[in-house]
């Protein structure tokens, strides 16, 4: 339960000068490495560990949770500006922020994006702080069958991002949760390796996603490049940035709904912002009175998906440091950080160096703050690229995506992939199949995929498991709902003209 | 005179080559697992069954399509593409791309990224040298010293011995 005495040694400890430069540093660090395609917050977390392990144990944690917190956001820029996601759970806040671009609105959705990171940030660090060992308790209980339940229900917004054409929705849903099991599976099979060892650890997801999102928006530029990135009327200013952080504020419904269902997604093992802002943007979508709008630069859906993708980290970093599961690649390289310093994350951790821990989770509060403040100012830059014309922005757009694709593994292959997926996700888009809909199918096919396995291997009665079981049962119950509902308005939407 | 098109003719063959595509690769997927352990077909069977259900609707719906123009239900309607004005300047862009590939590994990585951006900006229409070269030198510059100075991450390295 929540240590009293453990918390106000720690505000003792975070009241000091030092805190304010590495947290601002970490914060605009993780920025600008999870701002460039390629880059990513966990690699400049990474690049970071060795100076941490000089700083000492609190300094080193503070500035990597720092580095954290500002990656949460950075990827937002260019998903929202030129429908580039820096990071995985960017691809839905470019659904709906790079469309409110377009419409000239680039200011306010970064604005909104700030605010909705800032705001969900809140909402994981106080449940960090507070409910930490019973979040905990709950997500221990969750095995096979309910992360395989996780994942159908993630998948079931196939249906949100279809539009007019259901059927070819479903297909690239399909296709994609194909191209997310090619190579080594879980009990050791080659699956459509082709000989090739590259494929051995997969399709690598973010040259698709580069490739399948940016590329078909970058070939429609280059067609009429005498335009410009965005159709933003008026210069972009601080004084409009702060208006969508307001707007954002205004909608307090959407804002901790979204913030509750990131914590709790967060929480659980082996997900990460992709699959919160997935289901957080799902689930907002589901519950809207105009589910038409989501998808055409709807403030919900961009509200939505940034404030699960900062809520997700309370409840990852809350596994991480109870279970000793990182949840992401940021939270492993923040396990590494730890185990560098000596210390095993689980119920010891918090016995042996509570004050350490809580300061460390006081100063999250810090980065946040310096997210809002940094982040703004950002934003009034970043909304200046969004008008330069776009016969000189596209040609450098490419080459970023292209280097950004191939520092991620340092692999030529993954260039190509990024080429070929590109090509693919033009076509596709241009007939009416929704890219994004493989992208969601490679993030939650694989999980899907393995959790079944796990099923088969961990109960006699196989998938018959989930309905044996509350948590999973129920969760089928509430799928099947959404499924049916789907289904019915499909039908009545197709009787209703001849009818 | 003008007669209605035949249904080959009217036939969407890019639309065709979509499922065409997708279908090929599940087929390749499938073949290889098929002599894998039944555990770990045990996602990927039924999802291969509803995938070639899903493809056999979309290829109906093209079809239908062709066949009966005026009948294509809301399913079939691909979405609106966006304004082409220049389709050649994207296909001169794509073969740009394609030598900026074969590039990267024989004349340099950052020889070859600086080379396609001024090609890139050339083909779009941009004609001030100065913008050229500055944007270039400058991108370019920004990224080595990133990538592969700081960061230290290994590049191609080039037969001309160019970086």
């Amino acid at each position: 339960m929540f240590d009293v005495d453990a918390f106000l040694q720690a505000t003792q400890l975070v009241i000091d000068w030092w805190m304010v430069p590495l947290v601002v540093f970490g914060v605009f660090w993780g920025i600008v490495f999870s701002a460039i395609p390629g880059l990513s917050g966990s690699t400049g977390m990474a690049v970071l560990l060795p100076f941490c392990f000089t700083l000492g144990p609190l300094y080193g944690l503070v500035l990597l949770l720092g580095v954290y917190t500002g990656a949460m956001w950075g990827g937002a820029i260019p998903a929202i500006l030129i429908n580039t996601p820096g990071s995985a759970p960017a691809i839905f806040t470019g659904l709906d922020g790079y469309p409110m671009a377009r419409q000239g609105k680039a200011s306010e959705a970064l604005g909104m994006s700030i605010m909705a990171s800032v705001a969900g940030g809140l909402v994981g660090s106080l449940a960090l702080m507070v409910i930490i060992f019973p979040l905990a308790s709950v997500t221990l209980r969750f095995g096979p069958p309910e992360m395989f339940m996780v994942a159908i229900f993630g998948l079931t917004i196939v249906s949100a991002l279809a539009g007019k054409a259901f059927s070819k929705a479903l297909l690239a849903g399909m296709f994609g949760m194909f191209l997310g099991m090619v190579g080594l599976s879980h009990t050791g099979t080659m699956r459509a390796t082709f000989g090739s060892v590259d494929l051995l650890d997969g399709i690598p997801l973010m040259p698709v996603l580069i490739g399948m999102v940016a590329m078909p928006e970058l070939f429609n530029l280059m067609a009429r490049s005498s335009t410009k990135l965005s159709v933003d009327g008026q210069l972009p200013s601080l004084r409009r940035v702060w208006q969508g952080c307001v707007q954002t504020l205004q909608r307090p419904k959407i804002l901790l709904q979204s913030s509750f269902v990131g914590l709790f997604v967060g929480a659980l093992p082996g997900t990460g912002g992709d699959v919160a802002s997935i289901v957080a943007y799902n689930e907002s979508r589901r519950l809207s009175d105009r589910p038409d709008l989501y998808g055409k630069g709807n403030p919900d859906g961009l509200i939505a998906a940034e404030a699960a993708n900062n809520s997700q980290e309370g409840g990852a970093i809350a596994t991480m440091l109870a279970l000793g599961f990182p949840g992401s690649s940021g939270t492993a390289v923040l396990l590494g950080a730890l185990i560098m310093q000596g210390w095993v994350p689980g119920p010891r951790l918090f016995t042996e160096n509570a004050p350490i821990v809580y300061a460390a989770i006081l100063s999250t509060f810090f980065s946040l703050f310096a997210l809002l403040a940094l982040g703004i100012l950002m934003c009034g830059v970043g909304a200046r690229i969004s008008r330069a014309p776009a016969k000189i922005v596209v040609p450098c757009i490419v080459v970023l995506t292209f280097i950004g694709a191939y520092v991620i593994r340092s692999s030529l292959f993954d260039v190509m992939i990024l080429f070929v997926f590109g090509l693919l996700g033009w076509a596709m888009r241009r007939r009416g199949y929704p890219p994004a809909a493989v992208i969601l199918g490679l993030v939650l096919g694989p999980m899907a995929d393995a959790e079944l396995v796990r099923i088969y291997q961990s109960f006699p009665e196989g998938i018959w498991a989930i309905f044996t079981r509350p948590i999973s049962g129920l969760m089928a119950a509430v799928v099947a709902f959404f499924l049916l509902r789907s289904l019915f308005k499909t039908l009545t939407v197709r009787r209703a003209p001849t009818g | 005179m003008t007669g209605k098109p035949s249904f080959v003719r009217r036939l969407d063959w890019v639309g065709l080559l979509i499922p065409a595509v997708i279908g090929g690769f599940v087929i390749l997927f499938y073949s290889s697992v098929k002599d894998a352990p039944e555990i770990d077909r045990v996602f990927v069977t039924p999802l291969a069954i509803a995938g070639a259900m899903v493809l056999l609707v979309v290829l109906w719906g093209e079809l239908r399509a062709a066949w009966q123009p005026a009948s294509a239900t809301p399913d079939d309607e691909p979405e609106a593409p966006s304004e082409a004005s220049n389709p050649w300047r994207v296909v001169g862009f794509i073969a740009l791309m394609v030598l900026y590939l074969l590039g990267m590994a024989h004349v340099g990585f950052f020889v070859s990224s600086f080379l396609m951006i001024v090609a890139g900006m050339l083909c779009l229409g941009v004609r001030d040298i100065r913008q050229l070269i500055v944007i270039s030198t400058a991108l370019i510059g920004t990224e080595y010293v990133l990538f592969a100075q700081i960061l230290d991450i290994p590049f191609p390295a080039s037969a001309l011995g160019l970086f």
